[in-house]
């Protein structure tokens, strides 16, 4: 009875929204369980253990190194899975920090108004302006590398976004009738804030939360690059792209394929399901990164 | 006389802007741990050393000197200090290399225009067929692609397997082209070097692509969003009705209109695709600024920090003026 129901509500989701809607969403929604699988079961998955040295160097994929072994004769396969875990939660970290603070500076600022709104809109604009992965390189160079730095870095750089949406609900959700009912029969602001306001920004912060999860694994991959993101030995993606690249040019192609791969996957992923729920939820365009 | 008192307005607003910017750097760089003077020095340097250097950079004067100084010397002395590491003021050092990531941006915004927009508007007229689905399936797909795979991948065709392209550097090793503005490909024209004019395009093609593919992405969803909703206008549906060709009305009636937002948006797309290019210049070994500010920011030599910083800040105000001021043009209801 009961699965059929479910079956039933399946259906109609299925005609209620475009093809190619449902078709982004099953896509980004198989690539995060992908992630989730990777990130938890590791131990299980790997073939190997990720910091582990052996006398075989380079070796090209095989049937016992399923994607070959890197110039220390680490299996890059089982880095790959393992670096999931770093570069997933890492990204995640940065993308509630800076969710949290935009959010929560962004009820207080457009809700009361005045000197405290205007000042944080000019410091949030000119954050916003500046070029936002420079940015995000600088303070993780200056804090020096490590995991929470790194969050830390990507977070400072993209809270601008989650304040202007989040502001910009709130400036219109403080203005409706009900809003002015509610503080005619005594209810306190934060009450308001909390019980009214927050509630009516939740659908676009999980579009921004999506989005900003793509744009936070694709940050922290190219700051590991560029040899500022987590410090080797971590199987951070990034980190061991930088690694890979040294062996390029001298025809060692397999150790940058599956950490690509695996970058693209996720950026992919995350991007696909903001963007079908964007729709879902319909939210108009300004949630971009 | 009216839009001459809206640029003198907007140049205020954009110098406030820049002071509260630098302002924001100068804390910003020194409330951040980490002591220069401990990572310029061995460590176990001795005390009168470490004293030594702190009194040359000024760093034991009280915060606040500190940051008259760094306005005075920004404002009225136009010095940006010298770099602790080459000792070359930090002016020249950029101005150096300012021109190449110049070129490599202004070149990967003309591609991304050139390639984005038609690529939008096609996608509109198609609305909901299979041509604009797979346009917009591919774009989220090429927006999610990271700058440094796609670079890499790139030297990987071209370069080693294809052996068509090079895959570093800004000209060959026996080219050399005389220095006038610094920008290769427009010195190479004043000078009439066709053979540096042309190893300058070649060397250009694989950075400007790869740092292209994100901006094609966005002008392409862009245009489109922006398309659909002019062509959904009355005066569209008017233009229909007189008979006018479909041609006439998509390319002069709606992306008139249809434009500004576009423009609006890749000017600001341009201070961030400065971001991009400090990958871009990593992987193709160009000397631009984005290798400077990763070098320098490793070494923590702050006056080059700092000044890039300024640099990028000095940047974004003027665009934001060229976009408020090329919007007042493109768009005659906002003029003032």
């Amino acid at each position: 009875m009961k699965s059929n129901l479910v079956i039933k509500k399946i259906r109609k989701l299925i005609t209620k929204y475009s093809k190619a809607t449902i078709a982004n969403l099953s896509i980004g929604i198989t690539s995060i369980l992908i992630l989730i699988i990777f990130s938890l079961f590791a131990e299980f998955i790997a073939p190997y253990d990720p910091y582990a040295i052996s006398e075989y160097v380079l070796t090209p994929p095989n049937e016992k190194y399923f994607m070959g072994t890197d110039q220390l004769g680490r299996d890059v396969w089982s880095r790959t899975i393992h670096g999931t875990k770093y570069s997933v939660s890492v990204a995640l970290t940065s993308v509630l920090l800076a969710a949290g603070i935009g959010t929560v500076l962004a009820l207080i600022s457009g809700y009361f108004g005045g000197k405290l709104d205007r000042a944080l809109v000019i410091v949030m604009d000119i954050i916003y302006s500046f070029p936002t992965f420079i940015l995000a390189l600088l303070i993780a160079v200056m804090l020096g590398p490590g995991f929470l730095n790194i969050a830390i870095a990507v977070a400072a750089a993209t809270i601008p976004v989650n304040f202007r949406v989040v502001r910009s609900i709130t400036l219109v959700i403080k203005e409706k009738a009900f809003i002015e009912g509610e503080r005619s029969i005594g209810a306190g602001d934060l009450y308001i804030i909390y019980r009214h306001i927050f509630p009516r920004c939740l659908s676009s912060l999980v579009v921004l939360v999506s989005l900003g999860l793509a744009n936070a694994i694709m940050w922290v991959a190219a700051l590991g690059f560029l040899g500022v993101g987590l410090q080797p030995p971590t199987p951070e993606w990034g980190t061991d792209l930088n690694f890979a690249r040294r062996v390029l040019t001298i025809g060692v192609w397999w150790a940058s394929i599956s950490p690509s791969v695996m970058v693209i996957l996720a950026v992919w992923g995350f991007n696909l399901t903001g963007e079908g729920l964007r729709e879902v939820l319909g939210i108009r365009e300004e949630t971009r990164l | 006389m009216r839009i001459w008192k809206f640029v003198l307005a907007r140049l205020l607003l954009g110098l406030i802007t820049l002071f509260l910017l630098l302002t924001v750097i100068f804390f910003t760089l020194r409330v951040i741990p980490g002591d220069p003077v401990d990572i310029m020095l061995a460590e176990g340097a001795p005390e009168w050393v470490k004293e030594r250097l702190r009194h040359e950079w000024g760093l034991d004067k009280p915060i606040y000197i500190q940051y008259i100084d760094y306005l005075y010397n920004i404002f009225v002395s136009q010095d940006l200090g010298v770099s602790r590491w080459s000792s070359l003021p930090v002016t020249d050092e950029i101005l150096t290399r300012f021109p190449t990531t110049l070129e490599l941006t202004i070149a990967s915004m003309c591609i991304s225009a050139i390639i984005g927009i038609p690529l939008g508007i096609f996608s509109a007229v198609r609305r909901d067929k299979a041509a604009d689905h797979l346009i917009r399936m591919s774009s989220i797909f090429m927006y999610s692609l990271p700058v440094f795979f796609v670079g890499t991948v790139f030297q990987m065709i071209f370069g080693v397997s294809l052996y068509l392209l090079p895959i570093y550097g800004r000209v060959g090793k026996d080219v050399i082209i005389r220095r006038i503005t610094g920008l290769n490909i427009l010195d190479g024209i004043l000078t009439g070097n066709l053979e540096g004019l042309s190893s300058s395009l070649i060397h250009l093609i694989l950075p400007s692509m790869t740092l292209s593919l994100f901006l094609i992405s966005v002008l392409t969803r862009m245009t489109r969003a922006n398309m659909i909703e002019v062509l959904g206008e009355r005066y569209i549906t008017t233009a229909k009705a007189k008979g006018l060709p479909q041609r006439v009305i998509v390319y002069k009636h709606a992306l008139r209109n249809a434009i500004i937002p576009i423009f609006t948006v890749g000017m600001y797309y341009f201070a961030n695709l400065l971001g991009g290019a400090v990958i871009t210049e990593s992987i193709f070994s160009l000397p631009g600024i984005g290798r400077l500010v990763v070098d320098a920011a490793l070494r923590r030599d702050y006056p080059v920090v700092q000044g890039c910083a300024i640099f990028y800040a000095l940047i974004v105000v003027i665009t934001s003026i060229i976009i408020d001021i090329g919007y007042s043009i493109l768009n005659p209801q906002v003029r003032i």
